[in-house]
């Protein structure tokens, strides 16, 4: 088998490894970097920082959740452990705003400061899960990129996808938010209300379609979580969860013609 | 100087008639692909976004044997490999560009009287002549016109021999450095000169405004001083390095540079890059003189193979250096191997008219500091601005792609078509040179990415 390895930088970036797909090259890539859709660049953030590893979605309005510490690092030296919050980076905040449910996109946000940091040792400050006691060490943050890869030091071959086990049905509920990519309606019934400039309809995952433009008709977040054994029985959320659009979509969904609910028959 | 090409400096024209290269490395011709090869490692550059690629042997025998045949079967096969190829815009003439660098020929005379100056012993064929103060001055209002912060503008002094005009040097200098601050524009400045009239102070005024200074230097004492006379006949070498000293002592901000002219009476470069690097340069480039107004000490077929040679024995030092680990401050090779590494596009070999533009000492606007008074490439004026129309007209004439023989040649967009100047007055005589230059720079790059990929991580 003929080998080629692109070398300068264009070539870096202008090269398609076999069994990449089209959305790996910046010429036919979305570029959405929202978890799901053509990779989940989280699993990037995940090893940004030297002998620690972050959970890609562990961001809380505490700190983020450290996943794993390699044994022979500084952080592990100064007695970071599994399951210890990164509070601060640097003396900025890495975690959730507010009351923000840590959102796909936070995780980037709350770094944002340290990307313009790459490369330089940094005082990392965690909270002990043992002891709720502080822990501050420096350590170094790694580089992104190595020329115009992806670092292979912070996301091997098939990481950046690995997280992709369900594309369809989570991208299809993740854009319900008048994404324009999305190749179905996002408000439906949709009809003007006599003598005004409104319109009146219902968002298409909501279960309710009695109740039009209802304030949470914005799709996610994806609460409550459901329960099915809570006690008391928990309110019906009001639109259709993650797990009914993997287990239940043929049932929950509906044909929509002419931006309406279409009768099956 | 300004945007310079992968050739940098050399301004070197190239003609892509397949004899030049027949029994060449740097052929045969294929307009999208060049092979470089050696017994244990190839190279495949791809034209279309100056793409360089390892391949096995395997691949290369494949390649060769398609570049033989027609080239849609070469693309075909760049697809199976998954080398993709989108670089349309580089295809596509500029309409215009905002005019963001400007160089002033502030005297247009010079003391030196160099057979082979492009400027005719500095006149430029006309009567002596000095910029008055409020053209510069007006050139200055010119470069801001319309400019937003964190832009960059570039401010350069040629001539003639500029320094025979010093007080509108200053005068323009500090007008453009308030401006800048004004405004939040980030200025460059940059002189070139013979360095036969620097003063003291001239080196305290060129590190306080961080100039790039260019000296015109040929060679050892003995060569230098029968290329670059006084007019009066008597050698300048003593001279200039005597009044450089300062210059090369006070360098921080400022970089003190050696530009050497070739020709065929200099062709010693290793001897001479040795020597301008010890003598203190922060840097030393070599440009062929492929075009003379008397068309004495041009470069013909035969001193171009020999200048080639050099330049690659010039090129080896710069190789070993780089290894060891130390700095080598070889030009063409420096801008190459960064070219290279970041593959450069140049559908136009520099920037002339496009951003780019010479301003004579009467106010007009020229396609660069060597067309100056020069009805062919008159693209406006300080006071009106370029002449969008004739600006236009000479980004579609010269881009590459549509210059023949350029089209069909490997190398085009990293030449870009060759100094305009000279491909005018002389057309293209040194293709062959160029693309021995530049095959050689791939195999130089390949070696260091292989021993030093440091030094590419670093750039």
């Amino acid at each position: 088998m003929a080998s080629i390895h692109p070398q300068n930088l264009s070539a870096q970036i202008s090269y398609k490894a076999v069994g990449n797909p089209p959305s790996t090259m910046p010429v036919s890539a979305i570029s959405n970097c929202n978890p799901g859709l053509e990779f989940d660049f989280r699993a990037v953030w995940k090893s940004l920082i030297e002998g620690v590893e972050l959970h890609e979605a562990g961001l809380t309005n505490d700190g983020h959740i450290v996943l794993d510490v390699d044994p022979d690092g500084m952080a592990h030296a100064a007695g970071v452990r599994t399951f210890d919050l990164l509070i601060s980076v640097d003396g900025n905040k890495v975690v959730a705003e507010g009351d923000s449910p840590g959102s796909a996109l936070e995780f980037s946000n709350a770094l944002a400061d340290v990307f313009d940091k790459l490369g330089s040792t940094l005082p990392c400050v965690f909270q002990s899960a043992n002891d709720g006691s502080r822990i501050e060490v420096s350590l170094l943050i790694n580089h992104v990129l190595d020329n115009a890869f992806v670092s292979e030091a912070l996301a091997e071959p098939g990481q950046l996808t690995q997280g992709l086990c369900s594309p369809w049905h989570a991208d299809y509920r993740e854009c319900g938010c008048y994404y324009w990519a999305a190749s179905r309606p996002d408000f439906i019934n949709a009809v003007p209300v006599p003598g005004t400039d409104a319109v009146q309809g219902q968002s298409w995952m909501q279960r309710d379609l009695q109740s039009n433009n209802r304030p949470d008709s914005r799709p996610y977040p994806n609460f409550p979580i459901p329960d099915p054994d809570a006690n008391p029985p928990q309110d019906e959320p009001p639109h259709f969860t993650y797990q009914e659009m993997y287990l239940q979509w043929e049932q929950k969904l509906q044909f929509i013609r002419q931006g309406k609910v279409a009768d099956p028959q | 100087m300004i945007d310079l090409p992968v050739v940098a400096s050399m301004s070197v024209t190239p003609v892509s008639s397949e004899a030049v290269d027949r029994d060449r490395p740097s052929g045969p011709l294929h307009r999208d692909v060049h092979l470089v090869q050696s017994e244990l490692a190839a190279q495949l550059f791809v034209v279309e976004g100056s793409q360089i690629y390892d391949i096995d042997h395997e691949l290369a025998a494949r390649i060769e044997l398609l570049t033989s045949s027609r080239s849609d079967a070469v693309a075909g096969l760049l697809d199976e490999f998954g080398v993709i190829r989108e670089s349309r815009e580089v295809h596509q003439p500029l309409e215009s560009m905002p005019l963001r660098s400007l160089s002033l020929a502030v005297a247009q005379k010079c003391n030196l009287g160099c057979t082979y100056c492009y400027a005719e012993q500095g006149d430029f064929g006309g009567s002596p002549k000095s910029m008055p103060a409020e053209t510069a001055l007006a050139a200055v209002d010119r470069l801001f016109d319309g400019i937003k912060p964190g832009e960059r503008v570039h401010l350069a002094f040629l001539g003639g021999e500029p320094l025979l005009n010093r007080p509108v040097i200053r005068s323009a200098t500090i007008a453009a450095e308030r401006r800048a601050v004004e405004l939040g524009v980030q200025a460059g400045f940059a002189i070139t000169t013979n360095g036969t009239l620097l003063e003291p102070h001239d080196a305290d005024f060129f590190e306080e405004h961080g100039f790039a200074v260019t000296v015109s230097i040929d060679g050892p004492r003995d060569v230098h001083d029968q290329l670059r006379p006084f007019k009066k006949g008597t050698g300048s070498f003593d001279q200039i390095m005597l009044r450089l000293q300062p210059l090369l002592h006070q360098q921080r901000r400022m970089q003190v540079s050696a530009r050497v002219t070739v020709t065929p009476r200099n062709l010693e470069l290793t001897t001479t890059l040795s020597d301008l690097l010890s003598a203190g340069f922060h840097s030393v480039g070599f440009s062929p003189l492929l075009s003379s107004p008397s068309g004495r000490d041009e470069l013909e077929a035969a001193t171009l193979d020999d200048m080639l040679a050099q330049m690659i024995a010039c090129g080896a030092e710069f190789e070993a250096a780089i290894v060891d680990g130390r700095r080598h401050a070889f030009l063409n090779m420096v801008n190459a191997m960064q070219e290279l590494h970041v593959g450069s596009l140049r559908p136009y070999p520099c920037g002339a008219g496009a951003g780019y533009f010479g301003v004579s000492a009467d106010g007009g606007l020229f396609a660069c500091h060597r067309f100056v008074d020069d009805d062919a490439a008159a693209l406006g004026d300080v006071a009106g601005g370029i002449d969008q129309p004739a600006q236009t007209r000479w980004l579609r004439e010269r881009h590459v792609d549509f210059q023949s023989p350029c089209r069909d040649c490997w190398a085009r967009y990293l030449c870009g078509g060759g100094c305009h100047h000279e491909v005018l007055s002389r057309s293209r005589n040194a293709c062959g040179y160029i693309r021995g230059w530049l095959h050689y720079c791939l195999e130089a790059y390949a070696r260091l990415r292989k021993d030093r990929p440091d030094y590419f991580s670093a750039s």
